[in-house]
């Protein structure tokens, strides 16, 4: 499944920024709400929530990683 | 059997870039929180966060089916056409029914929502609540009469902005889209940093959790966060490239809106007990912002002069998903010509504008006279939606079956290749899993929803009664399918898109086909 497709042409458009920075806020927002959800307690449905923004993040970021790398070669 | 007859004579322009695709569904989907959250809460209560989780996984698939046949068929007519391409007439136009029942809901429905933020600023303004402009007429007491008038007036301007033509309402799609989605970023991460409190979350999820019965009907309420990825396929019309832009476009917004969606309602449980929404059910974002210390003051008025904004360009889909609707149903004989004629100046499909448009209206009055227009509104536009994407999945499954031939620029995951008529074909598993997840919701909604149950199907048929006779005075079945050429549509669609490489495979399969069938004779 292609759940991240940015443009495959040399130049990043406003539609590969706009991914890159909601991955990056994604990761970082997801980072936060895990810590907290940690030191008031295990609840289940708090770590969901922060363990998928984070792993949705992350996902999104290696994927970008991935491509930038790419298009460097 | 009959050939339909074309009597369209001007086309639906190809002029939305990828932007702007991916912003006129994310104004009619993003948009639907602002009014589900305050609802939702209501009766899902603590549980509210998992009921927009659990709604939000079928969304997925749905977002899913859609972005396999959208771009395999970038045409005007969404669900119901692929449906009517799968299913054949009959049930296109039960698909079509269902849906254009939801698309004069969201007139109604967003509009009144839209006006609902606009009434946050009452207070400030006049130094009087909404509460207050209230009268009894007849057997109606507590009728909200200048909140209903505000309703009819948005709607109004809409409707001459519609007719004025599609490119200023994408444009104002555009532009609003990505300050709203600015704004609800900066909502989710300062609420998160801020005001949200886990332990508070959790604890209304063990002291507040819903009856068997609210978290139904919460669910099913849940499902209308969701609603509008139709006008992805709606756009593809009007899409350039539809086929490589479609899926980009709507695998984007299908995760956005369900971050969003899932990200406001666990933060508005850890920011504010669920009887704080329920309480203000006409502009919860709003008192969610407000919540939110230190950017509370700025940041409440602020969402809820966008959120106004955004449910009036919601309401604008509405209207725009309507008439495209119409325009596709009558192009194939399921509604009568009439229907299909455009505006000679504006090149926009003026008749059927009004006339889905005028229905909103009478469904907004007619909600003011219950307790609360709000939920009137939302308990009837579950119904639609989901008999719609029920079908739709059906749709998805047999075409797979009968209608190999066409390219998929995107195939929903999970498929399983199965041998039929000496051919190999991907039973898609995850359909199957998507039908049974929004048929469950559906029966949800016959077995909670008072208003929607009867007055759904009532609509069924009424709109029924209408297909029988226009079929009949035609000459067309009623039960079975008129004789369409769907292959030479598939051509002039591709063509028309300027999809030359799907293009070039769907001849080069179709050669194919015929050289087999020409062996086998």
């Amino acid at each position: 499944m292609k759940s991240l497709s940015l443009n495959s042409s040399k130049s990043l458009t406003r539609q590969d920024y706009y991914q890159i920075i909601t991955s990056v806020l994604m990761t970082i927002l997801g980072g936060i709400i895990l810590i907290r959800a940690l030191f008031s307690g295990i609840f289940i449905l708090t770590l969901l929530v922060g363990g998928g923004f984070l792993g949705l993040g992350i996902y999104r970021l290696s994927f970008i990683y991935r491509f930038l790398k790419g298009r460097k070669k | 059997m009959a050939q339909v007859q074309t009597t369209e004579k001007l086309e639906l322009r190809r002029d939305v870039s990828v932007w702007g695709s991916y912003m006129w569904g994310f104004a009619d989907v993003g948009a639907d929180t602002y009014v589900a959250l305050g609802l939702v809460m209501a009766y899902a209560q603590g549980a509210a966060s998992l009921v927009f989780a659990l709604a939000g996984i079928i969304y997925i698939m749905i977002g899913l089916a859609y972005t396999e046949l959208a771009s395999a068929y970038p045409v005007a007519g969404g669900g119901p056409y692929f449906t009517l391409r799968g299913l054949g007439d009959f049930w296109g136009f039960v698909g079509g029914a269902a849906l254009l029942l939801d698309y004069t809901i969201d007139i109604a429905l967003f509009a009144t929502a839209s006006a609902g933020y606009l009434n946050f600023f009452m207070p400030y303004i006049i130094g009087r609540d909404i509460g207050s402009f209230v009268l009894s007429i007849g057997p109606f007491h507590q009728v909200h009469y200048f909140w209903c008038i505000e309703t009819l007036i948005l709607i109004s301007i809409l409707i001459w902005v519609n007719i004025r033509g599609v490119k200023e309402s994408s444009f104002l799609n555009e532009f609003i889209g990505v300050l709203v989605i600015i704004t609800e970023s900066a909502l989710v991460i300062m609420g998160f940093l801020f005001a949200w409190k886990p332990e508070f979350l959790a604890h209304q999820w063990k002291t507040q959790f819903p009856s068997l019965h609210n978290f139904m009907y919460g669910s099913s309420l849940a499902i209308i966060s969701f609603v509008g990825l139709e006008s992805i396929s709606q756009a593809a019309q009007e899409t350039r490239r539809p086929a490589t832009i479609i899926p980009r476009t709507s695998l984007t917004l299908i995760f956005t809106v369900f971050i969003f969606a899932v990200a406001f309602s666990t933060l508005g449980l850890g920011v504010l007990p669920w009887q704080e929404f329920a309480k203000h059910m006409d502009n919860p974002i709003a008192i969610l912002a407000k919540a939110i210390p230190l950017i509370g003051f700025m940041a409440g008025p602020f969402a809820a002069g966008l959120g106004a904004l955004i449910l009036f360009i919601s309401s604008n889909t509405g209207v725009m998903g309507a008439s495209r609707l119409t325009y596709s149903l009558s192009k194939f004989g399921i509604i009568s010509p009439w229907f299909n004629a455009v505006h000679p100046k504006f090149r926009t499909p003026a008749r059927t504008i009004i006339i889905f448009s005028m229905i909103g209206i009478v469904e907004t009055v007619l909600s003011f006279l219950t307790p609360s227009a709000i939920d009137t509104l939302g308990n009837m536009y579950a119904f639609g939606a989901t008999l719609g994407y029920t079908l739709v999945f059906i749709a998805l499954i047999k075409l797979r079956f009968s209608d190999p031939y066409t390219p998929r620029p995107y195939k929903m995951p999970l498929n399983i290749k199965i041998g039929y008529k000496g051919r190999k074909v991907d039973f898609p598993l995850l359909g199957v899993i998507g039908m049974l997840g929004v048929a469950t919701i559906l029966f949800m909604v016959v077995l909670t929803h008072t208003i929607g149950r009867i007055a759904g199907p009532a609509w069924i048929l009424l709109c029924f009664i209408y297909y029988a006779w226009y079929r009949k005075k035609e000459g067309f079945p009623l039960f079975k399918s008129i004789k369409h050429n769907w292959e030479k549509e598939q051509v002039e669609v591709l063509t028309s898109a300027e999809e030359y490489d799907l293009l070039e495979q769907y001849k080069n399969a179709l050669a194919e086909r015929d050289k087999k069938r020409m062996e086998i004779k």
